[in-house]
């Protein structure tokens, strides 16, 4: 977790606004970029020696500080070693130990003893040690914007790390963002909202728990490069900030870096059975991720729409992955409550968590491994006009 | 120092009775400012291990080689690595892995290694063995925290003498610091070498 004197903000009210970074900064951005680059092959305690001194240009030293931490995450370093370090340490200093020596006769003696040379003894002896690994460069050189996104993305999730309790509106690419949250366990309750393709998701934040709440803030903070990908969203959290409770808002146009573009398909099968139905059934388009549902009292994101382009028809397609009797007993009651007659469920028999056998239903289809998109469109032909 | 000198005078003149932390604070917003907490890093950098203070170590260290289990304390990791390099003495830095620390101070109990050097790490929460000897080479501590380290050494036990050297460089803050500890030791029966 970012230290709070990390981050740059400030407080108006009862909202804490964080300062992030722009164009403006990129001058100064690119001088830092430069000395890390000056860097590449020395020691990283001579990097950090250079940092603590000022840029040779004018820098605020809040936004600094805090884009020399993210350049550091992002820039590697290697070690260079013939033998494990800790080896040699145990080795030499045990040998120095014994009886007084000339260092020299030490290293030289240690040297035979594991069969290096004496340079290769030296070089190993603190090699594993952050300050003395070899400062390497990245496998993507940042450019000073891309720097300043990736800054102002630190800001926002150690702003967030602070957080008692999170609220986001999106609209479109929600899913994105509802599968980050279900995948990472965050403590979370999707809301439906009016209007197409808009969900809200009221999320615990790390300052809500008593424990754990390291692992659970990183995995929060992971929450906010997806939501870039959305068409628009709003998030509102509860934040501890400088011993006061405070409003955080960050919202679409936030110069925050988004991360890589979310999959378009969670897995292979899924991107299997698409390109197998468009082959299979020409009459029929194939939507990806469809608006979310509700049902009862939640959101149903079914992982596909099908739509006949003759007569309208429409039914959507729900991948289900692990399994037990109960859940999808459970499933197909919130289906039944919410009036879903048009929606499939796709069921891995192979992914069963229990010993007991599926319910029956009319809506369900079994699979091994692959989805065969023929048994999909033939259900979906034979089964009366469901409700678009 | 000429550069921290002046900006630090022309701050007590403006805030007499300030602390350091609060022209830390104000010399952090300006460039000259800034330039001056760098030149005073840099001066107490470069006190922390001189040429002098090494030839000293080289001499204390062959000095109690055979009868003495000897901690030395260094301002910061850098120097503590260049006395681990120079004269063969074990690190226990925050750096080192705390499996290998632990067998560390294993080996240190059992006399498989005689001395060990540090920064920081074992001034507090470690449960460190006897020791008969500190050689401090450098550091700002506060009092309590050089009671710390010198209580390290002056656990009670029958017929135990352990000494404590304190490395200083002449005509430096070095001297008055180190003054200022010795007094605040001196009452609790500590003798200082």
């Amino acid at each position: 977790m970012l230290p709070e004197a990390l981050l740059p903000c400030s407080i108006h009210g009862n909202v804490v606004l964080p300062h992030f970074l722009g164009e403006h900064d990129h001058p100064w951005l690119r001088v830092l970029l430069e000395e890390y680059g000056r860097f590449v092959g020395r020691r990283q305690r001579e990097l950090d020696e250079r940092l603590r001194a000022p840029l040779p240009c004018a820098s605020p030293p809040a936004k600094r500080r805090i884009a020399i931490h993210v350049l550091a995450r992002h820039w590697g370093t290697r070690r260079i070693a013939t033998i494990p370090p800790r080896r040699v340490r145990a080795a030499v200093f045990g040998e120095a130990a014994r009886a007084y020596a000339e260092r020299a006769a030490v290293v030289a003696s240690v040297a035979g003893t594991l069969g290096v040379t004496v340079t290769e003894l030296t070089e190993a002896l603190f090699a594993d040690l952050p300050g003395e690994r070899l400062v390497a460069a990245p496998a993507e050189v940042l450019s000073p914007g891309e720097l300043a996104l990736r800054t102002n993305l630190a800001i926002g999730q150690g702003l967030l790390f602070r957080s008692t309790a999170v609220l986001i509106d999106m609209e479109g690419n929600a899913r994105a963002v509802v599968r980050h949250a279900k995948l990472r366990g965050l403590i979370c309750a999707i809301l439906p909202r009016e209007g197409e393709r808009r969900a809200a998701l009221e999320i615990s934040g790390p300052y809500a728990l008593f424990r754990r709440t390291l692992v659970y803030g990183r995995a929060l903070s992971e929450i906010v490069p997806p939501l870039a990908w959305c068409h628009r969203f709003r998030l509102q959290a509860d934040c501890a900030v400088r011993g006061q409770q405070l409003t955080l808002r960050l919202a679409s146009g936030d110069p925050i870096f988004p991360g890589k573009a979310p999959r378009l398909y969670d897995s292979k099968l899924e991107e299997r059975f698409a390109r197998d139905f468009g082959r299979v059934a020409p009459d029929w388009d194939v939507v990806r991720e469809p608006e979310p549902v509700q049902a009862g009292a939640t959101l149903i994101f079914p992982d596909f729409a099908l739509r006949h382009r003759g007569d309208g028809r429409r039914w959507l397609v729900e991948i289900v992955g692990f399994w037990t009797r109960d859940y999808v007993e459970r499933k197909l009651a919130l289906l039944r409550v919410a009036g879903l007659s048009n929606l499939v469920l796709c069921i891995d028999e192979s992914r069963n968590c229990a010993d007991t056998a599926l319910p029956s239903s009319s809506r369900i289809i079994l699979f091994r491994r692959r989805l065969d998109a023929t048994a999909v469109l033939r259900l979906i032909e034979q089964e009366p006009q469901a409700p678009g | 120092m000429t550069t921290f000198r002046t900006v630090h005078a022309q701050f007590r003149r403006v805030a007499p009775g300030a602390s350091w932390e609060d022209f830390a604070r104000a010399a952090a917003r300006t460039v000259e400012g800034r330039r001056a907490l760098e030149a005073f890093r840099r001066a107490r950098r470069l006190t922390a291990f001189t040429e002098a203070k090494r030839e000293m170590l080289r001499v204390l260290l062959r000095r109690h080689f055979h009868e003495a289990r000897v901690l030395v304390f260094t301002a910061d990791n850098e120097s503590a690595y260049a006395v681990a390099r120079e004269h063969l003495i074990m690190p226990f830095t925050c750096d080192i892995g705390r499996k290998e620390r632990e067998e560390v101070l294993a080996r240190f109990r059992e006399g498989a290694l005689r001395a060990l050097v540090s920064a920081r790490v074992l001034n507090e929460g470690i449960d460190v063995p006897d020791a008969d000897v500190a050689i401090i080479v450098g550091g700002a501590l506060g009092q309590r925290e050089h009671v710390q380290r010198v209580g390290r050494l002056l656990r009670p036990r029958e017929g135990k003498r352990a000494l404590v050297y304190e490395l200083v460089s002449r005509k430096t803050t070095e001297v008055r610091l180190a003054r200022r500890r010795r007094a605040g030791l001196a009452p609790r029966g500590a003798a200082a070498v």
